[in-house]
């Protein structure tokens, strides 16, 4: 039966089944060694996980390395000549040595620095030096360890599913068709990592509620949610969906643009803290930016369960990845994205936008370590969810179902 | 690396040049952490009357392409722009108030290229 109270007077618009959400979560028994080991088994190994965009990789040949803490993987991502993006573990099939050392680059071979075995972009081991002297060898038994690798809308997934129990369109449910082609004419232009000693979970939770702005972000970020109509930041929107959930957040039309914000906007497209006024239906906009169609938007935040945030404006979008090493530490990644810049002012523009974001993340990070060591004391179990906290309640109920599941 | 001078029409400007026309996002934001708020203030309020013809001059030119004091130039005004807000929202310090340790926060790609 539903532990999901009914809905308190706000102007939020919730759509989807709440019906096993809670708004008590025991954050006690996630810090614990065994349970974390759980986690990975039944949810790391079983979820379509982001790990890398198209745009790191744009020509055949490219790669790059990603590592996947929680399963301790290093992957190779390439674009073979065949054009086609696969992910392979790291890991040279002669005697285990990690075969590419590199962070990236473009190859046609891969070869191992220990006796030079090489393989090719599809995967294929294709050079055994001085092969005589393994009488009896089958190449083909000794290709690079293939990871279930998807793409979509930019983003490359993986899954370390032996047989993945969804495709990736299932994995994201409403979400894959809703953002056709919105993040092509991006460029990065900001790449920030930090590792906390903090449960992943503590986290990721500190970007997908908007309730705590107003006071953690009381001197970075002032006035620009809220307004004198929506004094508590109330989300206008918000969506629970089978494995993850979002919602928007409105600009605050009163919004005071500092000299120097104006001088970078004014020279550039503006981009947060400054939104352009977006009313209920822009043209062109796909069904999952502005899902609810909320007037005078801000931005939206998706949480792709287990570990990814995608936060996105009309013209920017920040891509945050909440990786656990193991029950106490994180290591978080930022990556922003904006409109490609087409002169200095919007070089300007970026510059302003990527800042005031950075020492917003940096205050989101402040709490992270004194809420882990308060859990570590193990005088205070559960903590307490509200309803504009209800993309916690879903996190939280998505990752009990597939730890039951796989128990 | 050597800083070029400033071209002749910002000559007023050439003494924050060694100090604050810096190369990229990393560079910029230790040298905020380690600026007590009233030399910010300085900086501050000797660039933000300059910056319009700062960008008047800059605007023609490729970002990527620019070199010598033109390039000091932008560094300067980049500098100025990734700096601004300790000042323009009236914080206690250069750094914000809720903060872990600043210096583990590692910079990538194009926050430690520009």
């Amino acid at each position: 039966m539903s532990n999901a109270p009914e809905l308190a007077p706000s102007i939020t618009v919730f759509k989807g089944d709440r019906s096993k959400l809670k708004s008590k979560v025991n954050l006690l028994e996630r810090i614990q060694p065994g349970y974390y080991q759980s986690e990975v088994d039944n949810i790391y190994r079983q979820s379509w996980l982001p790990v890398t965009s198209t745009k790191e990789i744009p020509k055949k040949g490219d790669f790059i390395v990603v590592d996947v803490p929680p399963l301790k993987a290093s992957l190779i991502v390439v674009r073979g000549q065949d054009n086609q993006v696969r992910a392979f573990y790291n890991i040279c099939r002669h005697r285990a040595n990690k075969l590419e050392l590199d962070e990236r680059g473009n190859k046609r071979v891969f070869t191992c620095p220990f006796h030079a075995w090489s393989f090719n972009t599809e995967g294929k081991l294709t050079g055994v030096t001085d092969e005589p002297q393994f009488p009896g060898l089958n190449r083909q038994e000794h290709d690079l360890i293939p990871v279930h690798t998807e793409v979509w809308e930019t983003f490359v997934f993986v899954n370390f599913a032996k047989s993945p129990k969804h495709s990736l369109a299932q994995w994201l449910g409403e979400m894959h068709g809703g953002y056709q082609g919105f993040f092509d004419d991006r460029e990065q232009i900001a790449h920030w990592s930090i590792e906390v000693n903090a449960n992943w979970h503590v986290t990721i939770n500190a970007f997908t509620e908007g309730y705590h702005s107003l006071f953690l972000h009381k001197a970075t970020l002032p006035d620009y949610q809220g307004g004198k109509d929506n004094p508590m930041r109330h989300r206008p929107y918000l969506e629970v969906m089978e494995h993850h959930g979002r919602y928007s957040a409105k600009a605050n039309p009163d919004h005071h643009m500092t000299p120097v914000e104006k001088l970078a906007f004014d020279a550039g497209r503006p981009l947060y803290p400054a939104f352009p006024q977006i009313d209920t239906d822009v043209p062109g906009f796909p069904t999952s930016v502005n899902p609810g169609r909320v007037s005078n938007w801000a931005f939206d935040i998706t949480e792709l369960f287990p570990c990814f945030v995608l936060i996105n404006g009309a013209n920017w979008h920040q891509c945050m990845w909440f990786w656990p090493i193991d029950e106490n530490r994180t290591l978080i990644r930022v990556i922003d994205y904006a409109y490609k810049a087409q002169g200095l002012g919007d070089r300007l523009a970026h510059s302003y936008f990527r800042v005031r974001n950075r020492e917003v993340f940096r205050e989101d990070i402040s709490t992270m370590e004194a809420i882990h060591a308060s859990l570590k004391t193990g005088v205070m179990s559960h903590v307490v969810l509200s309803q504009q906290e209800m993309l916690l309640q879903k996190h939280y109920s998505v990752a009990a179902e597939m730890v039951e599941a796989g128990a | 690396m050597k800083t070029s001078p400033l071209p002749a029409a910002f000559q007023d400007l050439q003494a924050f040049a060694s100090d604050w026309a810096l190369p990229n996002e990393k560079v910029r934001y230790h040298k905020l952490m380690h600026t007590e708020l009233a030399d910010l203030r300085v900086f501050f309020d000797a660039m933000l009357p300059r910056a319009g013809a700062i960008i008047a001059l800059l605007e023609p030119h490729d970002p990527d392409a620019l070199q010598g004091e033109l390039l000091t130039l932008y560094q300067l005004l980049a500098t100025f722009v990734e700096t601004a807000h300790p000042i323009e929202l009236n914080w206690k310090s250069t750094d914000i108030e809720f903060k872990s340790d600043p210096m583990r926060l590692q910079f990538h790609g194009p926050s430690a290229a520009y």
